[in-house]
C-alpha cells in the first residue's frame, strides 16, 4: 500500500510540471460508420511526441504553446494533418477515412509495427480482418481459433476452443466481453467460441507484461471489444452455413447521436446430425448467440453504452418405448387366487441439458478535462446450468391405470456483479497514467438437486418431491491499480504498473501485490528491444476431470486451506521491422507458476465435487519457451508463420499426493509448435485463407500394466483382475498401474485447413461463397488414447490393445454470406 | 455428469473418423513389486498381499522374503505363502509403534515404515430397532424402514490434531431352516457389510452395500447439504461417490467426542426382515422344524493415517464406478505409499464391539392354519 501511495505521489508531481502547457484532446472515429478507432496514432511532427487512442477512441496530447503540427493515421486508414497554434486546451475529433485505394489491390493486416510500437512484450491485436480470414473447423471463424494459431497458445483436443497459453491451465484465461469476464466461452463441448466475429471490433491479447489493469488470471487476457454500431447509416450482413446461421444488423437510431449493432447466431446441428442418430432416439442440439450493443452520444463528454451478451446452449434426448409389457393382477381364477395379465407399457426417458451466459452491462465515457477520461462500466454476469432427466410409465386396462413419472434436476450456477471505474489521466506527452478499481461480487452456487416423483395409480395419488441445495459461495473482490507508460526519452519506454487484489471469501482475505513492468529499448526506428516482468494472481479455479469442456465444469473459488494461484513471468524478446510490410519477433519466457491446483491421486472431479478443496493438492509449475514469429501484414498475401519452442512441468510435495511428489510435464507440454497462416487475395473477387498447425504430442496418462489393489475387505474382493482368476468376477477390470502421471507422449498432430472465397457485387448487396475444409487431407490426428482390454463383446482381450481416437477427420463446409 | 460425458461420446461417434491400434513406446511396467495389506495392531494374523504388476493381470509372488521390524526391531521374517501371494504375519505390533515392512524378490526391495496410529477411545456402541419412516431408494421410489436398525456409536477423538477413522460395520446371519421338498435341514449364513452413515445433529443420509450388489441410499428427516464435507450428499443424479468403505475425519470434532448414527437393514438371506416373533404350526413335528435365526453385529472405530484416508477415498471412487470413462480421462494413477514398488500397506488400530442380536433364536409356535404372510422365506421352504 505504500508503494501505491509513493506511486500517486508521483503521478501528481508530474502533471504539477505541466503548467506551461495545453492539451488537445478528442475522439477519432471512422468517417463512414462513427465508430470509434482504437489504437490510432497521434504525432506531432514538430516535437517528435505521441500517443495513441485508447479503446474508446479518445486520445489526449499535452504539448507546449505554440505552433503544431498532428498527425492522425491509423492502418488501413488516409492519414490526416492539422496545423494550428495551440495557446489553449483544445478538442479536436477526427474522422478518418478508409483508404479504398489500398483495399482494391491489398489486404492489410492493420497491425504495422505494433511488435515495435508497443511497450510490452507478448502482446497482440488481433484484428477482425484476420479472424475472417482464418479457416476453422466448419466454417465457423473464430476468435479464440485464431488465438489458437498464435505464437506460444497451445489447444486442446483439434477443433476445439479450449487454449493454453505459455504452460497454463485452460482456467488460466481472463477472456473479457466489453469488458465483463465470460466464464463459458464455448459451445458444443468446446467446439464454437461464443464470440460472432461480425459482433467483434478488436481484439486484444496478452500473454506477458500483462497492463496493471488486467487481474485475476495468471496466464493470458483476451480482451474482446465490440461495435458500438454506425451513427450514419443501416448495413449488415447474414450468413447460412452447413451448422450454423449469423445475422448482424447496425446502424443510427438517431443519426451522429444513438446507434445500435445486434448480431445473432444460432445452429441448426441437430438436423444435421440426425442421419447418423439412433430411430428411436429423438435427439435435439441447439444453441444460439445474441449480442446487442446501444451506444448514445450525449456530448463530446458524455458517452453511454449498453451491451448485452445472451447464449444459450440446449440438449434434449428422448427415448420412446412400447414394446414392454408388465403382468398386473386382475380378478381371480377358479381357484380364488389373483388372475394376471398382460399390459403394454407406454415408457419414455430422456435428458435435458441447458447451459447459458447471461452478459449486460452498462458503460459511461466521461471526459473530465482534456487530460482525464473516465470510463465507469457496471456489469452482471450470469451462468447457469441445468441437466435434468426424466422417466415415465403408465399402463391402462379396464378400470386400472397407473402413471408413474420420476424426474430428478441438477443445477449450477454463478452470479458475478461487477463495478469497474478506469482512469486515463495524460499529464505530458512522456506519460499515460492509467488507474482504476474494479470490484467484483462473487455469487458461485456450485450444486443444488431437485427431484419430483408422482404416483397415480388407479387415480390414487402419492406425489413427492425432494430438494437438496449446495451451499452458495459468496466472495468479494477488490483491485485497484495503477500504471504508466512513461516515455523515458525517443529511444526508451517504460510502463510500471502495480495492482493490490483482495479477496474475500468467509471470513478469510488474500491480499495480492502485483507488481508490473516494462521497458522497451529503440535504438533504431525499426528495432526494438523489450524485457518485462509481472506477477499475476487468481482466485477462482474450474474444475473438471476431461480434457473436453462440458457444462458441468465447475468454477469455485478458493477457500481457506486453497491460496490464490501465483505466476510470476519474465519475458524479453526482440522485433524488427526494416523489412517493409514485414515483421519479425523472437521472445522467450521464463514463467514460474505457485499454489497450481491438480487433483490428488486417484481422485476426480467425476463425483467428487462435494469437498472439493479437499480433493486437489498445491504445487509448483515452470513453464519456459521461445516464441518466432514472421508476420507479413500487407501485400496481396498477408498471414504469419510462427514457431514455439516450450517446456511446462508441475512439481508436487510428496505429502500432497500427487505422483508421489515426482516431478511430470503438464498436459499440454508440446515440445515444438508451427503454425503457418495464409490469406491470400487473387483478385477482387477471389481470395483463399489457409492455415497449417503442427503439434508434437500432448502427454496422455496411460495404464502400462494391471496391478493388485487392496481394499479393507481384502485382496479377493478387489482383486479386479477378469473371471476366475481368484474366484470373483472382477466387474471394475481396471486396476491400472500408472506408474507417473502423463506418462505418454501423443503421437504428433497436424492440421491443414483451407477455404476459398468467392466475392460478387450485386445491385443491393454483396454476395461472398466461402467453402472451406477442416483438415484437408484428412490427417488421423490422436484426440485420445486408452487401453482396451475387453472386446465389443465384453469378453477380456489376452493382450490388452491401445488405441488411438481420431475425432476430426476432413469436414467440408460452405458458407454463403450477403453484405448489404 | 456421465450423462453429460455419454453425451459427448455421442458427439465423438458422429464425428470421429476412426479408432485405430497404436505401438506403445514406453518403458516396460511389468514385473513391478506390489505389496498391499490392511494390518492390525494387536491382531494375532495379518496378512500381506504380494504380486507383480502384469500385462493383463497382477502374477501372485510366492518367493518373497518379508521382515517386519518393530521399533527398529526384526521381529518376524516370512518367506512362504499360498499360490495367490498372501503372506501371514504372526507378530503382533501395537499403537504408536513404528513398524517398517521390508519384502525382497529377485533382487527387488520395497519397503514401507510407518507410526501406527493411535486406537480410538471410550469406544461404546447401542443398538436398536430404528423407527418407521419413509425414504427414497437411489431410483427415486419410496419405501419404509421396517427392517433396520439404529447403531449408535460413540468414541473419542485422539487428539485435536488432524486424525482419520473409518467405520467398520459387519454383521453375520444365519438362518437353519428344515427344507420340505427335500426333507433335510440347511443353514444359510450370509456375510454383509454394512450400511453407512455419519450423523450430524438428526440429518440422516446414508448408503448401503452388499455383497449382493444391492446398493441404496436412504434419506431420513432434513436431507444434508451437499457442501457438508465428509457427507458424501451428492444425489443418484450427479453420479456421487458413495462411501462404500465409511472413511471420515475429524474435522467436525476435532479433539472432542463424536456420536455417529449408523442404520443397518436387517438382512438374513431371503427375508430382508426381523424374524417373526411367532410361527404358525399344524403339529408338534412342525415346531421341531421351525427355522432357527443367528444375527451377530460387529461394529467398530479404525484409525487410520491420512495417506490412507484418501487412498480409501479413492477406492470409494472405484466402487462408484467414477473412473469408468478413462478413455476420455485418461488413466487414473492410484496412490501408493510403498517405497521402490507399488501398492500400500496400511497401518489399523481399531476397536471392535460384537453384538449377538439373536442366538439361535425360534419364533414362538402358535397353533393353526398357515397363512400367505409377508413371511416369503419361510413359505419358500416350508412349501417347495
Amino acid at each position: 500500500m505504500r508503494n501505491i501511495l509513493a506511486f500517486a505521489l508521483f503521478v501528481l508531481s508530474l502533471s504539477a510540471g505541466a503548467q506551461n502547457k495545453f492539451t488537445v484532446s478528442g475522439y477519432i472515429t471512422d468517417e463512414k460508420s462513427s465508430e470509434t478507432v482504437i489504437g490510432a496514432t497521434i504525432y506531432d511532427t514538430e516535437t517528435k511526441h505521441g500517443t495513441i487512442t485508447n479503446v474508446f477512441g479518445f486520445y489526449s496530447i499535452t504539448l507546449n504553446a505554440g505552433k503544431h503540427s498532428l498527425s492522425f493515421s491509423y492502418v488501413g486508414y488516409v492519414p490526416q494533418n492539422k496545423e494550428f497554434i495551440l495557446s489553449k486546451d483544445t478538442v479536436i475529433n477526427i474522422k478518418l477515412s478508409e483508404n479504398n485505394e489500398l483495399q482494391e489491390i491489398e489486404v492489410t493486416a492493420k497491425k504495422e509495427d505494433a511488435g515495435v510500437q508497443s511497450t510490452g512484450t507478448g502482446s497482440m491485436d488481433i484484428p477482425v480482418d484476420i479472424i475472417k480470414h482464418t479457416p476453422s473447423l466448419l466454417g465457423e471463424t473464430d476468435v479464440i481459433k485464431t488465438l489458437q494459431l498464435t505464437p506460444g497458445v497451445q489447444q486442446g483436443i483439434g477443433g476445439s476452443a479450449a487454449f493454453y497459453v505459455r504452460g497454463g491451465g485452460g482456467d488460466e484465461n481472463l477472456v473479457l466481453l466489453d469488458g465483463a469476464p465470460v466464464y463459458k466461452i464455448d459451445h458444443l463441448f468446446g467446439f464454437f467460441s461464443v464470440f460472432t466475429p461480425e459482433a467483434v471490433k478488436r481484439v486484444t491479447f496478452y500473454k506477458s507484461a500483462f497492463p496493471a489493469r488486467y487481474n485475476g488470471r495468471t496466464s493470458s487476457v483476451v480482451d474482446v471489444r465490440t461495435k458500438d454500431g454506425d451513427m450514419k447509416k443501416i448495413h449488415g450482413s447474414f450468413a447460412v452455413g452447413l451448422l450454423t446461421s449469423r445475422i448482424n444488423l447496425e446502424g443510427p437510431i438517431v443519426k451522429d447521436k444513438t446507434s445500435f449493432s445486434v448480431s445473432a447466431r444460432t445452429t441448426y446441428f441437430s438436423a444435421v446430425t440426425k442421419p447418423f442418430m439412433s430411430e428411436d432416439s429423438k435427439f435435439g442440439y441447439w444453441f444460439y448467440d445474441l449480442n446487442l450493443k446501444v451506444n448514445h452520444k450525449f456530448s463530446d463528454k458524455d458517452r453511454l453504452f449498453f451491451s448485452l451478451y445472451s447464449g444459450l446452449d440446449k440438449y434434449k434426448d428422448d427415448y420412446k418405448d412400447d414394446e414392454f409389457e408388465i403382468s398386473i393382477p386382475y380378478g381371480k381364477d377358479y381357484d380364488n387366487r389373483p388372475n394376471y395379465v398382460h399390459v403394454p407399457l407406454d415408457e419414455k426417458y430422456g435428458t435435458k441439458l441447458n447451459w447459458s451466459n447471461f452478459i449486460p452491462s452498462l458503460r459511461w465515457n466521461h471526459v473530465f478535462s482534456s487530460k482525464l477520461f473516465a470510463n465507469t462500466t457496471v456489469n452482471y454476469n450470469h451462468y447457469k446450468m441445468n441437466m435434468s432427466s426424466y422417466d415415465e410409465e403408465s399402463y391402462k386396462y379396464d378400470t386400472l391405470s397407473y402413471y408413474g413419472y420420476n424426474k430428478s434436476e441438477y443445477n449450477s450456477e454463478i452470479e458475478d456483479l461487477g463495478v469497474i471505474m478506469d482512469f486515463d489521466y495524460m499529464p505530458s506527452p512522456n506519460h499515460t497514467v492509467k488507474f482504476g478499481v474494479n470490484y467484483l461480487y462473487h455469487n458461485f452456487m456450485p450444486e443444488t438437486t431437485n427431484s419430483v416423483i408422482k404416483n397415480h395409480e388407479n387415480s390414487v395419488k402419492t406425489d413427492t418431491s425432494a430438494s437438496m441445495k449446495g451451499k452458495p459461495a459468496y466472495a468479494n473482490e477488490l483491485s485497484v491499480y495503477a500504471e504508466d507508460d512513461w516515455k523515458v526519452c525517443e529511444k526508451l519506454n517504460f510502463n510500471l504498473g502495480v495492482s493490490y487484489t483482495l479477496f474475500s471469501l468467509k471470513n478469510k482475505n488474500y491480499g495480492n501485490f502485483q507488481p508490473r513492468v516494462s521497458l522497451k529499448f529503440s535504438p533504431l526506428n525499426y528495432l526494438a528491444f523489450k524485457a518485462s516482468y509481472s506477477r499475476m494472481s487468481q482466485c477462482v479455479h474450474l474444475l473438471t476431470s476431461a480434457p473436453i469442456s462440458l457444462p458441468t465444469d465447475l468454477w469455485v473459488p478458493i477457500t481457506d486451506k486453497i491460496k490464490p494461484e501465483t505466476a510470476d513471468q519474465i519475458s524479453c524478446g526482440v522485433y524488427f521491422t526494416k523489412l517493409k510490410s514485414w515483421e519479425f519477433s523472437v521472445e522467450g519466457y521464463y514463467k514460474k507458476l505457485e499454489n497450481v491446483l491438480e487433483y490428488k491421486d486417484g481422485m476426480s472431479y467425476l463425483g467428487f465435487s462435494g469437498a472439493w478443496s479437499n480433493l486437489v493438492a498445491s504445487g509448483e509449475g515452470v513453464s519456459k519457451g521461445l516464441e518466432f514469429l514472421v508476420q507479413k501484414t500487407e501485400g496481396r498475401t498477408t498471414g504469419w508463420v510462427a514457431y514455439t519452442l516450450s517446456k511446462s512441468d508441475r512439481e508436487f510435495d510428496r505429502s500432497s499426493g500427487v505422483n508421489d511428489g515426482k516431478k511430470f510435464p503438464f498436459t499440454y507440454d508440446r515440445r515444438h509448435n508451427i503454425n503457418i497462416v495464409a490469406a491470400f487475395k487473387i483478385n477482387e473477387k477471389i481470395d483463399i485463407d489457409m492455415s497449417w498447425t503442427f503439434y508434437t504430442g500432448a502427454c496422455a496418462t496411460v495404464t502400462q500394466s494391471k496391478l493388485q489393489i487392496v481394499s479393507p475387505d481384502g485382496a479377493d474382493y478387489q482383486v479386479y483382475t477378469g473371471y476366475g482368476y481368484y474366484g470373483y468376477y472382477g466387474y471394475h477390470g481396471n486396476a491400472s498401474y500408472v506408474p507417473t502421471r502423463n506418462n505418454y507422449r501423443l503421437p504428433c498432430s497436424h492440421t491443414l485447413c483451407a477455404g476459398i472465397s468467392f466475392h460478387k457485387q450485386k445491385k443491393h448487396c454483396e454476395r461472398i461463397w466461402n467453402f472451406s475444409f477442416y483438415n484437408l487431407y484428412n490427417a488421423m490426428n490422436p484426440s485420445f488414447v486408452y487401453l482396451k482390454d475387453y472386446d465389443d463383446y465384453g469378453h477380456e482381450l489376452s493382450e490388452p490393445k491401445f488405441k488411438k481416437i481420431t475425432i476430426l477427420p476432413l469436414i467440408p463446409s460452405f458458407t454463403l454470406t450477403y453484405k448489404f | 455428469m456421465k450423462k453429460c460425458i455419454l453425451f459427448f461420446a455421442a458427439l465423438v461417434s458422429v464425428f470421429m473418423s476412426c479408432r485405430e491400434d497404436i505401438e506403445l513406446k514406453m518403458d516396460d511396467t511389468t514385473g513391478v513389486l506390489c505389496v498391499n495389506g490392511f494390518l492390525y495392531a494387536d491382531c494375532d494374523t495379518n496378512v500381506l498381499y504380494i504380486t507383480e504388476t502384469g500385462i493383463s493381470r497382477p502374477v501372485p509372488v510366492t518367493n518373497a522374503e518379508v521382515k517386519m521390524y518393530v521399533n527398529g526391531v526384526l521381529k518376524e521374517e516370512v518367506s512362504t505363502s499360498d499360490n495367490s501371494g498372501h503372506y501371514l504375519l504372526k507378530e503382533k505390533f501395537s499403537p504408536n509403534d513404528v513398524v517398517r515392512i521390508d519384502v525382497t524378490s529377485n533382487s527387488r526391495h520395497v519397503w514401507r515404515e510407518a507410526t501406527v496410529p493411535e486406537c480410538p477411545k471410550d469406544f461404546s456402541v447401542e443398538i436398536t430397532p430404528a423407527p418407521e419412516k419413509k425414504y427414497y431408494d437411489s431410483y427415486i421410489e419410496d419405501y419404509t424402514t421396517d427392517n433396520m436398525y439404529k447403531i449408535e456409536v460413540s468414541f473419542s477423538d485422539v487428539s485435536s490434531g488432524k486424525n482419520y477413522y473409518r467405520l467398520l460395520v459387519d454383521k453375520t446371519s444365519s438362518v437353519t431352516s428344515y427344507d420340505y421338498h427335500h426333507d433335510y435341514y440347511y443353514a444359510d449364513t450370509v456375510y454383509i457389510d454394512g450400511v453407512e452413515y455419519i450423523s450430524h445433529k438428526d440429518t440422516a443420509y446414508y448408503e448401503m452395500k452388499t455383497h449382493h450388489g444391492y446398493n441404496e441410499r436412504l434419506y431420513i428427516g432434513e436431507a444434508p447439504s451437499l457442501a457438508d464435507e465428509e457427507m458424501n450428499a451428492t444425489s443418484e443424479f450427479t453420479d456421487g461417490i458413495y462411501n462404500y468403505y465409511k472413511v471420515f475425519n475429524n474435522s467436525r470434532f476435532a479433539g472432542g467426542k463424536c456420536n455417529l448414527r449408523v442404520y443397518d437393514i436387517v438382512h438374513f438371506d431371503y427375508g430382508n426382515s426381523f424374524p417373526p416373533e411367532t410361527k404358525k404350526v399344524n403339529s408338534e413335528k412342525d415346531i421341531e422344524r421351525l427355522p432357527v435365526y443367528s444375527y451377530t453385529q460387529y461394529v467398530g472405530i479404525e484409525s487410520i493415517d491420512e495417506e490412507t484416508y484418501y487412498f480409501i477415498k479413492a477406492l470409494n471412487g472405484y466402487e462408484s464406478g467414477s473412473f469408468d470413462y478413462q478413455e476420455l480421462t485418461g488413466a487414473i494413477k492410484m496412490r501408493r505409499n510403498v517405497e521402490g514398488g507399488s501398492g500400500n500397506i496400511v497401518f489399523v488400530s481399531r476397536d471392535v464391539k460384537k453384538i449377538v442380536l439373536y442366538d439361535n433364536y425360534k419364533p414362538a409356535p402358535v397353533f393353526g392354519e398357515e397363512e400367505d404372510d409377508d413371511d416369503y422365506s419361510d413359505d419358500y421352504y416350508y412349501n417347495y
